[in-house]
């Protein structure tokens, strides 16, 4: 039977409890992406399947396998078939692995069983949109850092580069602190031909900052794609009438009052959030924001979406 | 009770439980966060709100440890409010309060004596208040040396109570009194539970001791049995002893043998009792007595009655054999004076033996016409009838003789009932059945708890007596008649109804039920001890000399033999250990008492310490409602409910 145009069935929606359960990294990527693509085939709206759009002459290099047998039996010359949506692009994973991608599963806790953290979540997701870049034919990349580059894997389109960056995302551990001008130093000094650039982060700096960093990466023609992750605690952290909070990559504590915690903090993080989103609009880059709570698909949507738009 | 109790001082010891809980929990754990990026510190420490709030849980759950080992240590507030030197000074300016032992033990000349010297010397200075202390406590308003000793017997226990009741009615109550007991301390007068001796005892006690132990013989009892009279004699002497024991009838020496008693113990001695005074038409007294006499002088004889022989006949007229059988077996284990006779075939003239005092109408329906002209004559003499109402009766409708409509009739039903009588200070109501459970296994009726049995509104017919009793003796309607207070019901009520007391005996001082209404009572001298009016509702009388006492009911007299209590025969002292003991426990009880309760101006009764652990338990079960209210403050939050998926 045949589900209606875009309707989420309990094969896509795979809540993250569930995949803390998987402990394989591709096979949690599979699900999603399968899952997912199953409920999109059927719509008009993102399809980007591969229709038949030119021929062109064969030049040297081109897969013989796209070649038209028949139109060079008709013609005596070698044509190969184009098709829309086969435009090959670079996928850049930029993930934020510092000690507050940590941070999950509860205020004070870490998974708290089989809860995830904003880094597993985030990890699920960088290979579920690498695993959804590779069936799509688009090379994929992967940059980890905190105060330093922790993992770097330019972007390949090889099956082994694509199991490799499985097993690099899989032995990724939070680290210490945040130094965003290294780690986009080390992508600029390294990544030097265009593409999509997603960035996996809680995006705790502020949001100048990283519109100018961003900006940097958007003149020199990549698209880039925000991924701000957050925990359930974090949005609405409850310390009852107060508690003494310590900083996850500073170690600094700050004691904190309850009442302004829920009074105040909604509000300063929903400005953050808004700045975050006009820093990223002004680079041209598209910003999504994303709850551990929530199943992948949202994301990987969103991310459909923008890989779309640019192609 | 003291704080340097140990099950108190242990408990408190667990207070260190939540000193050390929160001594290392001092510092709030640190909860960790992503980033403190969006965060503001807070405008006061949370800290110290968290070190006040801990301050008063440690407070709390100490408190709660504390009470709980409070409240089972079991403290009075006496010992916190009271200064050693106010206790002295309170038992220095208490009256002194004698209690003079007037018991039989202290008819001992030398012994009385002492014991007067003593209660002088105690009551010196004039203030002092005395008490005699024998049949009853009675203030002694005379001089004490113009008092007497007494019959009766005393024991020690509760007496401490009944005198701290006494001391708070006396005027000077107000002042607080100290007790002074003087006795001979008989060890029999020492309850076997010590407990007895202290129970009540809100007044401070000193004992004095007078006299001692001393070598004693007594008659302990008299036994008529048949043709022979059996004394009982008691040796309490270390030694043997030879006596002579003599045996007087009425006025006539009977008898006379001498008896070697050996040390300390009982020896019966025998005599046959003269044929006229076996067939005596009237009460003759029996006295046993030792010669010579020894240091108490008033056991040395004992008394009994030797009755009158009565010839009177019960004439049972029964519709059923087995009520007759029933009522004949009952009158003769009772021991009744009357022979019952159960009147056949018609009941004419010739089935009526002669001396008929009673006669017994069981479930008779309407009675034959002779029988009816028999009873009633009975009834004009002055007879008595008891009347049983059954099936027959009560179809018949009408009470024979009384003439009045049938109103009821108990029949008892499978389950048993408890059926009453209706007046339970008749004469005829004796104590061992007034309250009877009857069953029977066929349920064609169903009484009512408490239904009476018997109506004893001392019906007339002429000067004759009627007793109704609302149920039949046949098992087919009731199990009374084989029930254990059938025989004594019938031995009341044919007492009742025959006019006789039975053998009555008593105790000097010793209470004694007025066997039946009507009665007047006169001592040896011919003084009447006892009025008409006084026994109209069966009262309760002392005797308080020993001697041979005339009952007088309308036309009958009887004798009443009373006797000394054997127990004050023994002259063995009480160990001063014992009594020491006492004296300390009665003191400690007391020490909180500055006054007689309920005296004016004394304390109030509290003061001998008001127990406090009810209030400790109370307060235990608010702070443990209170710790886990203030250790979940700020915790507990109520949840949303989610939205139905």
């Amino acid at each position: 039977m045949n589900a209606p145009a875009g309707a989420r069935t309990p094969t896509r929606l795979i809540p993250p409890e569930i995949l803390a359960g998987l402990g394989n990294l591709e096979l949690v990527a599979r699900a999603v992406v399968d899952g997912m693509l199953n409920g999109l085939h059927r719509t008009d709206v993102f399809g980007f399947s591969q229709e038949f759009a030119e021929y062109r002459d064969y030049v040297p290099g081109d897969d013989p396998r796209f070649v038209d047998w028949n139109a060079y039996a008709r013609t005596g010359r070698p044509y190969v078939k184009r098709f829309e949506g086969e435009t090959n692009t670079r996928l850049m994973l930029m993930l934020d692995v510092s000690a507050s991608m940590g941070f999950g599963g509860g205020l004070g806790g870490g998974l708290g069983g089989r809860k995830a953290s904003k880094l597993d979540y985030s990890r699920w997701l960088a290979a579920a949109l690498a695993w959804l870049a590779h069936r799509q034919h688009d090379a994929v990349g992967l940059l980890a850092f905190h105060d330093t580059v922790a993992a770097f894997q330019p972007p390949s389109g090889r099956g082994v580069a694509g199991e490799r960056l499985f097993h690099t995302l899989d032995g990724l551990r939070a680290g210490s602190g945040t130094d965003w001008p290294a780690a986009l130093r080390h992508l600029g000094a390294r990544v030097s031909r265009r593409g999509i650039l997603a960035v996996l982060s809680d995006f705790y700096c502020a949001p100048d900052v990283l519109g100018q960093a961003l900006r940097g990466l958007c003149v020199r023609g990549h698209d880039v794609f925000l991924l701000h992750v957050l925990d359930p605690a974090e949005r609405r952290p409850d310390v009852g009438r107060g508690a003494a909070l310590r900083d996850a990559e500073t170690a600094e504590v700050m004691e904190v009052d309850g009442q302004e915690l829920r009074s105040g903090y909604p509000e300063r993080l929903a400005e953050h959030e808004r700045g975050l989103r006009r820093a990223a609009a002004s680079a041209g880059a598209d910003y999504v924001r994303v709850d551990t709570d929530q199943p992948l698909d949202r994301a990987l949507f969103e991310y459909l979406r923008f890989r779309a738009r640019q192609s | 009770m003291t704080f340097v109790a140990a099950p108190l001082l242990l408990g408190l010891l667990l207070m260190a439980i939540p000193l050390w809980l929160h001594r290392t929990h001092r510092e709030a754990p640190r909860r960790g966060f992503s980033s403190l990026f969006l965060m503001r510190a807070a405008a006061e420490p949370v800290h110290a709100e968290r070190t006040l709030r801990y301050l008063v849980l440690l407070a709390l759950r100490c408190a709660v440890l504390a009470a709980a080992a409070l409240a089972f240590a079991g403290p009075v507030l006496s010992g916190l409010l009271r200064q050693d030197g106010d206790a002295a000074a309170a038992d220095e300016a208490r009256v002194p309060l004698v209690v003079l032992d007037r018991s039989l033990s202290m008819g001992r000349p030398s012994v009385w004596n002492e014991a007067l010297r003593r209660v002088e010397r105690l009551a010196d200075d004039g203030a002092a208040v005395v008490l005699g202390a024998g049949t009853d406590l009675e203030l002694l308003t005379a001089a004490p040396g113009s008092t007497a000793p007494e019959a009766a017997r005393l024991g020690f226990g509760g007496l401490v109570s009944r005198v701290a009741a006494v001391a708070a009615n006396l005027p000077a109550a107000g002042s607080g009194f100290a007790v002074h007991l003087v006795s001979d301390f008989q060890a029999s007068a020492v309850p076997d539970r010590f407990n007895a001796l202290i129970e009540g005892g809100t007044l401070p006690l000193t004992v004095h001791p007078v006299g001692g132990a001393e070598d004693n013989w007594a008659v302990e009892s008299v036994r008529l049995s048949g043709d022979e009279a059996v004394a009982r004699i008691a040796s309490h002497a270390d030694a043997r002893r030879e006596v002579g024991v003599v045996l007087r009838v009425g006025d006539t020496v009977a008898g006379r043998t001498a008896v070697a008693l050996p040390a300390c113990a009982r020896t019966e001695v025998r005599f046959a009792l003269p044929p006229d005074a076996r067939d005596a038409s009237r009460d003759i007294g029996v006295v046993v007595a030792l010669e010579p006499g020894d240091a108490l002088p008033a056991d040395d004889m004992a008394r009994a009655v030797l009755r009158a022989r009565r010839s009177g006949a019960l004439a049972v007229v029964a519709s059923a054999d087995a009520a007759a059988d029933y009522l004949a077996a009952a009158t003769d284990a009772a021991g009744l004076p009357f022979a019952p006779i159960r009147i056949g075939g018609r009941g004419g003239a010739e089935d009526w033996p002669p001396g008929v005092e009673l006669a017994a109408l069981l479930d008779p329906g309407a009675p034959a016409a002779d029988v009816s002209r028999r009873v009633s004559r009975l009834l004009a003499r002055g007879g008595g009838l008891l009347l049983a109402v059954g099936p027959r009766t009560a179809g018949a409708g009408v009470l024979p003789f009384v003439e009045q409509a049938v109103e009821r009739t108990v029949r008892a039903h499978a389950g048993g009932a408890r059926v009453v009588v209706e007046d339970s200070g008749h004469p005829a109501a004796g104590d061992g059945w007034r309250d009877v459970a009857v069953f029977r296994s066929v349920v064609p009726v169903e009484p009512t708890a408490g239904e009476p049995i018997l109506s004893l509104e001392d019906g007339r017919v002429g000067p004759g007596r009627v007793l109704v009793l609302y149920t039949a003796l046949d098992r087919e309607w009731t199990s009374l008649a084989v029930r254990p207070a059938f025989v004594r019901f019938v031995a009341d009520a044919l007492r009742y109804l025959g006019n006789d007391l039975g053998a009555l005996e008593a105790l000097a001082g010793a209470p004694l039920r007025v066997p039946a209404a009507s009665v007047q009572v006169f001592d040896a001298e011919g003084a009447r001890v006892l009025g008409l009016a006084s026994t109209a509702d069966r009262p309760t009388v002392r005797l308080a000399e020993p001697g041979f006492y005339t009952v007088r009911t309308p036309g009958r007299s009887t004798l009443l033999a009373v006797n000394v209590d054997p127990r004050e025969s023994d002259l063995r002292t009480a160990d001063a250990t014992l009594l020491a003991r006492w004296q300390d426990a009665i003191g400690a009880e007391a020490a909180g008492s500055a006054a007689v309760p309920g005296g004016e101006g004394a304390p109030a009764a509290a003061d001998r310490g008001q127990p406090l652990g009810i209030w400790l338990l109370a307060l235990l079960a608010l702070l443990l409602l209170a710790e886990p209210l203030v250790a979940n403050v700020g915790r507990v939050r109520w949840l949303p409910r989610k939205a139905p998926v």
